[in-house]
């Protein structure tokens, strides 16, 4: 996804919008040593994306969470239930006649 | 993932009755939660893209913008009661979260439930969605930063009223 090459930097270094567009690979540890020390040089003079790279982060923690956490405890269905029973009719008994045929004694 | 709790229920009946059909295939390789949890997700998947598609904002207007030098248009400011180390929001904000992260367009939010909440590395992603590695890396990315967008005036409006 992200080309050191590409980076624009100007007499300053390296701008925001290099820092955001490459955030991901940066906390995925994927840039070059080089590109790594660009980004921490610019994080170390620059506010907003300091709190962009935490805000981001804090994002992607809060969906997992928020999302792991939205279990709620509902019974096993009833017709989950019977199309389990189904299934396994069919899957034990593949000749029979019909899959909710009762089992033979 | 299919956000309906009854889309939901469907789609796990679905994955059992898959899972049962075609048992005898299931090679051991992986465990059994794995292997059934491989084909929940791939019928969510395919009920996704059977369904109608709701109205949605396109991923661009969540999106960061930059003035002509490269800084950001709105400085970003600081989130209250997270740091470097710990970015964990606070666990009241779960509702809203989860309501903020179904505004996000279904062909990115799908690549966040994928990576970030199921787990799967970004080439099984890549197989799932039929997409290449670094389209799943870009649409993580601004589905991440689209989220981002979408959480901060909860965030700080929940600074405002502590």
């Amino acid at each position: 996804m992200f080309n050191p090459s590409t980076f624009k930097s100007g007499p300053d270094g390296i701008t925001c919008r290099d820092v955001i567009e490459t955030l991901m690979a940066y906390i995925d540890g994927e840039l070059s040593p080089h590109d790594r020390a660009e980004i921490e040089k610019h994080l170390s003079i620059c506010r907003s994306c300091v709190n962009y790279l935490e805000s981001y982060r804090a994002s992607v923690r809060a969906a997992a969470e928020a999302m792991r956490s939205h279990s709620p405890p509902t019974p096993m269905p009833d017709d989950l239930v019977r199309a389990i029973l189904k299934a396994r009719n069919t899957f034990d008994r593949p000749d029979a006649s019909s899959p909710n045929a009762p089992p033979t004694p | 993932m299919l956000s309906r709790e009854e889309d939901a229920r469907d789609a796990v009946q679905d994955a059992f009755l898959s899972a049962f059909k075609s048992l005898h295939t299931f090679d051991g390789r992986s465990q059994l939660s794995t292997w059934i949890h491989r084909i929940l997700i791939n019928v969510c998947l395919m009920k996704l893209r059977s369904r109608k598609r709701r109205p949605e904002r396109p991923i661009s207007d969540f999106l960061p913008t930059y003035v002509e030098d490269g800084h950001q248009t709105v400085p970003t400011p600081k989130w209250p009661g997270i740091d470097r180390d710990e970015p964990t929001l606070p666990g009241k904000l779960s509702e809203q979260v989860r309501a903020q992260f179904e505004q996000l367009p279904e062909s990115h939010r799908v690549v966040i439930m994928l990576r970030d909440i199921e787990g799967l590395s970004t080439e099984e992603t890549a197989a799932a969605l039929e997409i290449t590695t670094d389209a799943v890396k870009i649409r993580l990315h601004r589905a991440r930063q689209a989220l981002r967008a979408l959480l901060e005036p909860i965030v700080l409006a929940e600074r405002e009223s502590d």
